[in-house]
């Protein structure tokens, strides 16, 4: 703005500038230090400020201190520079150490004048040098002067080229100037229009507003529209969601067979969660939209958002559907499973029922076992002459119960017989009892009697006692009497009369005591014999007694028998055990000879190399040999089965059409290492069968050519003919009879081979013409081959024995051999052993 | 006791033991062979015939069989000397279920040790007599008290002549007892077991082995021979068809 009016002070500053120029700065001081050099200057010596010119301000003002000390004003061009000068004069120090360096140099130059002429020369020397320093110094700094004056006219030109240049610039301003009028017209014009647009803007704006209404309302048609779309949706979503949850019914359903159906529809409604998340965040959205609508691109957005949704939905609703077949299969497969789980449970069970029913078949296999051997027992015991009128154990159980009823009908007997017995008894009991009575009475009777009898015997006792007394008493009265005869003289007669007949009168009283007593006794007697009933009693008490003895013996007898029956009894228990052994040894002899033994005494041995053990080894080794290339060939199967599954279903459809000889043709490692051996193996074996087979075959050709020889020798000497079997079927017939070889007949067999042989000729011709005549009769006419041979043998032998008698007849005696009969003999040995031979 | 009794004949004895053992061996031989024609367990030109005992024996003629023959029979013999074989044994297998089929069982008693303990106990020949007869165990019983009596008296030497009339007799019988055995449809293949008392020496080449039972067998007693020192018992177990 202010341009036009700083034109002056530019050029001025243009002028000013080269100190601080820096395109300028380093030339002005060059320049300056041409100058410097130019000025006229007593002394030349070296200084640093020779050196090209440096740019530090310092350095040119510092060395040229002394140089510029005498002659400040020395050229109208230093003025410039002034300022300079000043600032160097500003060290005074420096300025000083100057001074005092000149003073030293001056002082040693005085020095030199007054040393000796060898110092002399040496400073002479010293001299020279210094000269020939100075010299070069000259031409150094005249050198330098000629670099320092091409300088300055470089900087003059460099003067002139900037007085161009300010010119220019001062152009350049004047023209600037007129721009800046004329963009400060243009500024003005501008803003008019700035105006004017501004305006216009406003009517954009009010327009814009207009414009945003109308999509406003069409945003909240569309929001409408989006909201119906949504309600439709979510209906959608929430009948997807129901048939989905209807799905995971059903999906939880077939879970346990398709865990990956399952998980696979999880992640699907994990991604419709989604889904309806994204719908209602869209939701949010189109609310936050509702409060302050951004504008058109949203709505887009969001309609390609519900375009992108709706795709989904759509892609989710395929995949729904694949997934509903894929459920109703996996239902299909799964009802299938389930049934084939009936199937399975209900197979277990029979398994279970088969397992329960094999434990029942061993515990009925076991009982069987012991039935059998209780049968075994029975059997023992029920010996043939029991079993004969049974043949079945119904019956002999209806024998049992027959005999059973038998045995109760015959206890019923017993009981009765018993109960009468028990009547009985308690009469002879009656009796018995009866019988004591009347025996105790006997006994009272008898005692009675003895009694009695006691006291008769006393009685008698004292009779006879009482008549001794009375005999004593006569004697003594007798004695007494003589006594008294003697030597009283009869002074006590009276009272001895008294006494006597007072005895007398006892003796009448026992006597009539005696008598009744007799009497009574009488009496008793008389009793007794009226109790004869009793006697007869006691004698039946008797009888009684010995029967009680009798039933009591026939009691013991009883018993005896009852022991008897018993032993018996036991003898046949006995008897059937002993047969029970008899069997038992028997079956112990059968195990005994089916091979079983006491291994606690004996043992048994077998050679290690038997027939059987040897059959028992190659049947291992087969075994062995067949288990491995199974194995072998079930690894190799399965290494197949892995090759093919990654190659695809497809292939190895392909492959399994076209059959496994091609496969195996192509890989060679099919056929394991193990089969050959088995082959191998194999290979020997028959290799050794073989070699059996022909040593077989070897034998029975031996056998054979012998039991031909044989046939032959038994033909020849039955027929007298031996047959020599030529080729083509010829058949050699030669008599025993025979002198020559040649006399043979050749047969060969008729046509056909039918058995029939038809003569073709004979050894010699001659010998067919002698049994010519016979052949004819034989042959021809009848038709007997047979015949004929028998024919030429009798001629043979009858001409034997003629040609014998011959010899006899001329050799008289000699042994007759027959070789017929001794063949015969052999032959009696070989039929036998033919006969033998089975 | 026993080994004083034996001093003083125990020439004799080793000598009449060492003849009936090969009496004996001879026996098992031809019987065996017999036993392999007549049983087909060999084809019929794996035999030559030879006389023997009066009779056409088939004996084979393959080395083989033969010298297998041989070591078994030279075994047996060694036991025969030591008194310590009870058994020989003849068993013919099914090769294809390795079944015993038929078993022919040869009892071998040592009569001169029963001679000298029945003396001392007459027990054990008891219990013995009574497992002897083995078909007719309720017919003998009155023929074998009398016998219990005779070996107190000694028994007269047999005579070689004898011992070969009944060792016909039984080659005979084994014979005709093809008649009756049931057919060895199947191949089939043999052994021979032996069976000794416990403390018998064993070679290595002989093991201890199954016994080889018949199972639902049927048996039949066969004839007996005897020498001097011993008697042998024939008998053959043979397996019945399991329908049957």
């Amino acid at each position: 703005m202010s341009s036009p009016t700083s034109d002056p002070d530019l050029v001025r500053r243009f002028m000013n500038r080269p100190q601080h120029s820096p395109f300028t700065g380093n030339s002005n001081t060059a320049a300056a230090g041409s100058t410097e050099v130019r000025t006229p200057f007593g002394e030349k010596r070296p200084t640093p400020s020779a050196t090209p010119p440096t740019p530090s301000r310092l350095g040119p003002g510092s060395s040229f201190q002394p140089l510029w000390s005498g002659s400040e004003n020395a050229s109208p061009a230093m003025s410039i520079f002034g300022q300079y000068t000043n600032a160097s004069n500003r060290s005074p120090a420096a300025a000083a150490g100057e001074q005092d360096q000149e003073n030293q140099y001056l002082s040693s130059r005085i020095r030199t004048r007054t040393v000796e002429p060898d110092e002399y020369e040496s400073t002479r020397k010293k001299l020279r040098d210094t000269q020939y320093e100075l010299s070069s110094t000259k031409t150094e700094l005249e050198r330098k002067i000629v670099t320092m004056e091409q300088a300055a006219r470089e900087s003059d030109i460099l003067k002139r080229k900037l007085m161009a240049r300010v010119d220019s610039l001062e152009s350049d301003r004047r023209f600037l100037y007129e721009q800046e009028k004329s963009l400060t017209k243009k500024v003005q014009a501008l803003e008019e229009d700035s105006i004017q647009s501004k305006m216009a803007s406003n009517e954009i704006i009010k327009d814009l507003r207009d414009e945003n209404m109308s999509i406003k309302d069409r945003l909240s048609q569309t929001q409408e529209e989006s909201r119906g779309i949504q309600s439709e949706l979510t209906q959608r979503v929430r009948t997807l969601a129901a048939s989905l949850t209807h799905q995971q019914q059903t999906l939880a359903e077939t879970q346990d067979s398709s865990h990956s159906q399952s998980s696979l529809v999880a992640e699907k409604h994990q991604k419709l969660a989604e889904a309806l998340d994204r719908i209602m965040e869209l939701e949010d959205q189109n609310r936050q939209l509702k409060l302050n609508t951004q504008g058109m691109e949203d709505v887009v957005r969001i309609q390609k958002e519900l375009q992108n949704q709706v795709a989904y939905i759509k892609q989710l609703e395929g995949t729904n559907r694949q997934l509903t077949a894929e459920c109703k299969h996996l239902k299909d497969t799964y009802r299938n499973v389930e049934v084939l789980k009936e199937e399975k449970l209900s197979l277990e069970q029979k398994l279970k029922l088969m397992d329960d029913l094999r434990i029942k078949c061993g515990k009925y296999e076991v009982q069987n076992g012991v039935l059998l051997k209780e049968k075994e027992q029975w059997t023992a015991f029920l010996e043939k002459s029991d079993k004969t009128d049974y043949n079945s154990p119904y019956e002999l159980a209806k024998m049992i119960a027959t005999l059973r009823g038998d045995k109760a009908a015959l206890v019923e007997v017993r009981d009765e017989f018993q109960e009468a017995l028990k009547a009985r008894d308690a009469y002879i009991e009656q009796l018995e009892q009866h019988l004591s009575e009347l025996k105790t009475k006997l006994v009272e009777q008898e005692e009675f009697c003895a009694k009695l009898s006691s006291i008769a015997r006393r009685h008698e006792m004292t009779k006879d006692f009482a008549l001794r007394q009375v005999e004593s008493l006569k004697e003594q009265l007798k004695s007494y009497d003589t006594e008294e005869v003697q030597l009283m003289g009869g002074s006590y007669d009276n009272q001895k009369n008294i006494r006597i007949e007072q005895l007398e009168k006892l003796v009448q009283e026992c006597h009539a005591k005696l008598e009744s007593m007799a009497a009574s006794a009488n009496s008793a007697t008389e009793e007794s014999s009226a109790g004869s009933a009793a006697t007869l009693a006691f004698l039946q008490a008797i009888q009684n007694q010995s029967s009680v003895t009798f039933s009591k013996l026939y009691a013991e007898k009883q018993a005896l028998v009852e022991s008897k029956l018993a032993i018996h009894n036991e003898l046949e228990l006995l008897r059937k055990e002993n047969s029970s052994l008899d069997a038992k040894i028997l079956e112990h002899e059968i195990a005994i000879g089916a091979g079983a033994f006491n291994p606690a005494i004996s043992r048994v041995l077998e050679i290690k190399d038997s027939p059987a053990a040897r059959h028992q080894a190659v049947r291992q080794q087969m075994l062995d040999a067949l288990k491995e290339e199974n194995a072998a060939l079930l690894q190799s199967l399965t290494d197949l089965q892995q090759q093919q599954q990654p190659a695809g279903h497809l292939l190895g459809l392909q492959q399994a059409a076209f059959g496994d000889q091609e496969v195996a043709l192509q890989d060679k490692d099919v056929i394991p290492a193990a089969s050959y051996n088995r082959l191998l193996g194999d290979f020997k074996r028959l290799q050794e069968e073989f070699a059996d087979n022909d040593k077989r075959s070897k034998r029975l050709k031996q056998s054979w050519t012998l039991k031909a020889d044989e046939f032959l020798d038994a033909v020849r000497s039955l027929l007298g003919y031996k047959v020599n079997f030529l080729d083509n079927g010829r058949v050699e017939l030669i008599s025993v009879y025979n002198a020559e070889e040649q006399q043979s007949f050749v047969f060969t067999s008729g046509q056909n081979d039918e058995g029939t042989m038809q003569l073709i000729g004979s050894g010699s011709q001659k010998y067919m013409e002698e049994h010519k005549e016979s052949f004819d009769h034989w042959v021809n006419q009848l038709g007997s081959i047979p015949a004929f041979l028998s024919r030429v043998t009798l001629d043979l032998v009858e001409q034997q024995a003629h040609q014998l008698r011959v010899q006899e007849q001329e050799l008289q005696q000699q042994p007759h051999h027959r070789p017929f009969q001794s063949l015969v003999e052999d032959d009696d040995t070989q039929n036998s052993d033919m006969m033998v031979d089975p | 006791m026993m080994q004083q009794q034996q001093r003083p004949t125990s020439s004799r004895n080793q000598i009449t033991l060492r003849g009936s053992t090969k009496i004996i061996v001879e026996f098992f031989e031809y019987c065996i062979n017999s036993l392999l024609f007549q049983r087909g367990l060999y084809a019929p030109e794996y035999f030559k015939m030879t006389k023997k005992y009066g009779l056409n024996m088939l004996v084979t003629n393959d080395p083989e069989v033969k010298s297998h023959m041989r070591e078994i029979l030279k075994q047996v013999e060694a036991w025969l000397m030591a008194c310590k074989v009870e058994k020989l044994i003849l068993a013919i297998k099914s090769k294809e279920t390795m079944t015993v089929l038929e078993r022919w069982q040869f009892d071998i008693h040592n009569t001169k040790d029963q001679s000298s303990t029945l003396s001392a106990s007459t027990k054990t020949t008891n219990t013995d007599s009574f497992s002897r007869p083995l078909a007719g165990a309720g017919q003998d019983t009155s023929t074998t008290v009398p016998s219990l009596s005779s070996p107190s008296k000694p028994k007269p030497e047999k005579t070689e002549k004898e011992i070969q009339t009944e060792i016909q007799a039984i080659l005979r019988q084994i014979t005709a007892s093809v008649s009756f055995l049931p057919m060895l449809d199947e191949k089939c293949t043999w052994t021979i077991l032996c069976q000794t008392e416990k403390d018998a020496e064993v070679p290595a080449t002989w093991s201890d082995a199954d016994p080889h039972l018949v199972h639902n067998a049927e048996q039949v007693k066969l004839r007996s021979f005897s020498t001097n020192l011993h008697k042998i018992d024939a008998l053959v177990a043979y397996r019945l068809n399991d329908d049957l």
